[in-house]
Order: C-alpha cells, then structure tokens, then sequence
C-alpha cells in the first residue's frame, strides 16, 4: 500500500506539461477576453467579466462531478487513491464555486444595481459552496483514514445533486439571473462567434490549470495518506 | 481610451488570479512542510 502510494504516477509525470499547458492558454485567453472580443452592446466593456465568471462556475461544476465518480469508484474499490481524488476535487470546486460568487457579485453591481439579489441561481450556487465546505469539514471527523473516506464517499455522492439544481434554476423559476447562453438544451449558443471564442479559451485555460491543481492535491493527499499507513504499521 | 467599469473588471481579475495563485501558494508551503 505504501509503497503504491509513493510511486510516481501518470497524472504526477504530465504536471509539468499541464503547468506549461496553463500558463500558455491562460496568457492566450486573458489576451482575447481582455483585448480581442468587442465590448458587449448592452453591457458595454464588463462583459469581460463573464469570461472569467462562467469559466469558474463550468469548472466549479466539473470538480463537483469528479467528486462524484470519486466517491462511487472509492465505496466500489476501497482504493485510497479514489478519496484523495474526491477531496482534491471538492477542494478545487470550492475555490471556483467562491470564485464564482465573488466575479458574479463584481458583475452584478454595473449590470443589476446590486451587489447581491435572493434570486434562485445565486441562492443555489450559494447553497452549493456551503454544502462543499461542509464536505471538507465533515472530513475532519474522524482520524481512522478508512472511516472519513467511506462517510465523505457517501456524501460525494449525495452532494453532486446540486449541481443540476444550479445550472436548471433559473430555467424553472423567474430568475434575474440571465438564461443559460451555452449550455442550453438545444445546443445552440446565443453569444457572439468572438465572444463563444474567448469563453471557450478561457475554459480551456481553466480546464487545463484545473487538471495541474489536481495533480499537486493528490499528490499531497497520497502523500498524507502513506504517512498514515506507514505509522499505523 | 475610456473604458466603462474599468474598476470592476480590474477589480474581478485581479481577485480571480490573485485567489488561485494564493492557492498555488499553499499548495507549494503544503507539499514543502509534508502537510
């Protein structure tokens, strides 16, 4: 087991590709959001904005579905290396779900007037972040490493059902939020082809520094996770 | 130039990768202190 965790893997050979990956795309797609796509008619230049904004809530969502087959392939297997895939990824999709709230409230105070409205999407998403910090902290339980990663396994998998609930909010309430502009159900985006551009840059930039977080948290937890085995034996 | 809400969109960048590089920061004293 120990000696299972220590071993180099895949995902730790290509970190440094996936580093280099995301400083690159992050440069490219900073240029077109910030430089190359035009200002939008109604909202004017913080449109900008929504690149980084919708990039973080579409990896916030990835993250929580990662946590997701995490979790099913640690209850199904008993690998330790699934619950330390899990907790890296619920991590991460807190860092971007804050991320998200915090660019969506900067939006929102040029675009709305406010910088905050009890509306269904905000009130989900809000809801999302609290339900992960809870994942997080719920972890801290218990010291028996077999334990917390059953109970957190079994939360991972409850949890990701607010992740539809978010993204199909402000289809099945009236919301203030603006409608789905991508994601939609008949695959047929309303953005400018300049404007679906820098998005799609930016969550690939995001996608790849995404995958380079992952790798560096995993690696910590397997790491933490050999400590732990090796002071039991 | 005159770029409208230049504020904000200062503002949004600066805290979107200032909060990731911050996290890049930890991950780093994480891995260096055996945490």
């Amino acid at each position: 087991m120990i000696s299972t965790a220590a071993k180099t893997t895949t995902a730790l050979r290509a970190r440094p590709f996936l580093g280099a990956a995301s400083v690159v795309a992050l440069f490219v797609a900073l240029w077109m959001a910030l430089v190359w796509s035009p200002p939008d008619a109604a909202m004017g230049n913080v449109v900008r904005i929504l690149y980084v904004h919708v990039a973080n809530a579409w990896l916030a969502y990835l993250a929580f579905v990662v946590v997701f087959l995490a979790s099913v392939a640690y209850l199904w297997t008993k690998r330790l290396v699934f619950d330390a895939i899990a907790v890296a990824s619920a991590e991460i999709g807190v860092l971007f779900t804050g991320l998200t709230l915090v660019l969506g409230s900067i939006w929102a105070r040029p675009t709305w007037g406010v910088w905050w409205s009890w509306e269904p999407r905000l009130i989900t998403t809000a809801v999302m972040f609290a339900m992960y910090v809870g994942y997080l902290l719920v972890r801290n339980l218990s010291d028996d490493l077999e334990r917390r990663a059953t109970r957190a396994a079994v939360l991972g998998i409850v949890l990701v059902v607010d992740v539809p609930i978010v993204h199909l909010s402000v289809t099945w309430m009236n919301a203030l939020h603006q409608l789905p502009s991508v994601l939609r159900p008949d695959l047929s985006p309303t953005l400018d082809p300049s404007m679906l551009a820098s998005l799609i840059a930016m969550t690939i930039a995001f996608t790849f520094l995404y995958a380079y977080l992952m790798t560096a948290r995993v690696d910590i937890e397997r790491r933490r996770q050999a400590r732990v085995l090796e002071a039991r034996a | 130039m005159n770029i409208d809400n230049l504020g904000f969109i200062a503002a949004a960048y600066v805290i979107c990768f200032g909060a990731l590089g911050l996290y890049l920061m930890s991950l780093a004293r994480r891995r260096r202190d055996g945490e």
